[in-house]
């Protein structure tokens, strides 16, 4: 069974993909994400010999700042605003094929599944960072607040 | 003469980023049309011409990889060709899919630059000027 990638690798995956696909720049939080609000939540599996779930937990308006910077819109437009979800869901969709990579290598398929997207209540969200194998913690150069885990969920 | 362009993703947000690429590109671009997955995208080809496919693999109903395998059923990309754009990096998958028929395959995330030079490069192989 693959082991995960390391915190390091899965920091360096995350704050590359944010800075070149959606020009964010980010560094590594002392702090771990505050469960006191509602986040969105993209979730996703890997799967080879066994599930892996990528899970990328963004503040609401880094969601729109992110759809927007992906689409080159207004940050506070109504389209970004509509577009956050989907935003999050495609960067987790992206960062998942680096991380299968890491997982595998280059001569392996992995199943990448179809990202779900929703706004969560820092207990549900909280729960799975708490079950992460890799827990990544990041805040943006603005100050916005996220994270970036992997969850063991068995064998494929 | 102008190029029919067909984005197939299931994420809006990625068909936009695709389109925008496409559009930046300064091809003469006549349309662009959009599907959510590969069985829109093949009935909309049955259906459509196109002069170029830029696809997607994880897809529900139909993924990407399920679609280029219908269409290497018939002569569908010997005449248009297909391009895989996928947060998919596996050699393997890029090399299973270029011997169904995928003329190229681009890791996302992806510059437009590169979109614009894939897709100038497949048109003017194809030498034709599109659906004008």
């Amino acid at each position: 069974m693959a082991d995960a990638p390391s915190a390091d690798k899965l920091t360096e995956l995350s704050l590359s993909l944010l800075a070149d696909a959606a020009f964010v720049f980010a560094e590594r939080s002392p702090e771990p994400l505050a469960t006191n609000q509602s986040m969105l939540v993209a979730r996703l599996l890997i799967e080879h010999d066994v599930k892996w779930e990528l899970v990328v937990c963004v503040e609401l308006d880094l969601g729109m700042v992110l759809a927007a910077n992906l689409l080159g819109i207004e940050n506070d437009s109504d389209e970004a605003r509509n577009a956050a979800g989907d935003a999050v869901g495609e960067l987790a969709n992206i960062l998942a094929g680096s991380v299968s990579i890491e997982f595998h290598g280059v001569h392996t398929i992995c199943k990448i599944g179809i990202p779900t997207v929703a706004v969560e209540p820092g207990q549900i969200f909280g729960g799975t960072l708490a079950k992460a194998t890799r827990n990544c913690h990041f805040v943006t150069e603005e100050g916005a607040h996220l994270a970036i885990a992997l969850v063991p969920r068995g064998k494929a | 003469m102008s190029y029919r362009i067909l984005v197939v993703d299931d994420s809006p947000v990625s068909r936009k980023m695709v389109c925008r690429a496409v559009q930046m590109s300064g091809l003469d671009v006549g349309e662009i049309l959009e599907a959510g997955n590969g069985r829109e995208a093949l009935d909309l080809i049955a259906n459509s011409w196109v002069d170029i496919v830029l696809a997607d693999i994880n897809m529900p109903v139909m993924s990407g990889a399920e679609m280029v395998a219908e269409m290497a059923k018939t002569d569908f990309m010997s005449v248009t060709p297909v391009v895989i754009i996928s947060s998919e990096k596996s050699e393997k998958r890029q090399e299973e899919l270029k011997a169904l028929g995928v003329s190229a395959y681009l890791p996302k995330p992806f510059r437009p630059e590169q979109v614009k030079q894939i897709v100038e490069k497949l048109l003017r192989e194809k030498g034709e000027g599109g659906h004008g």
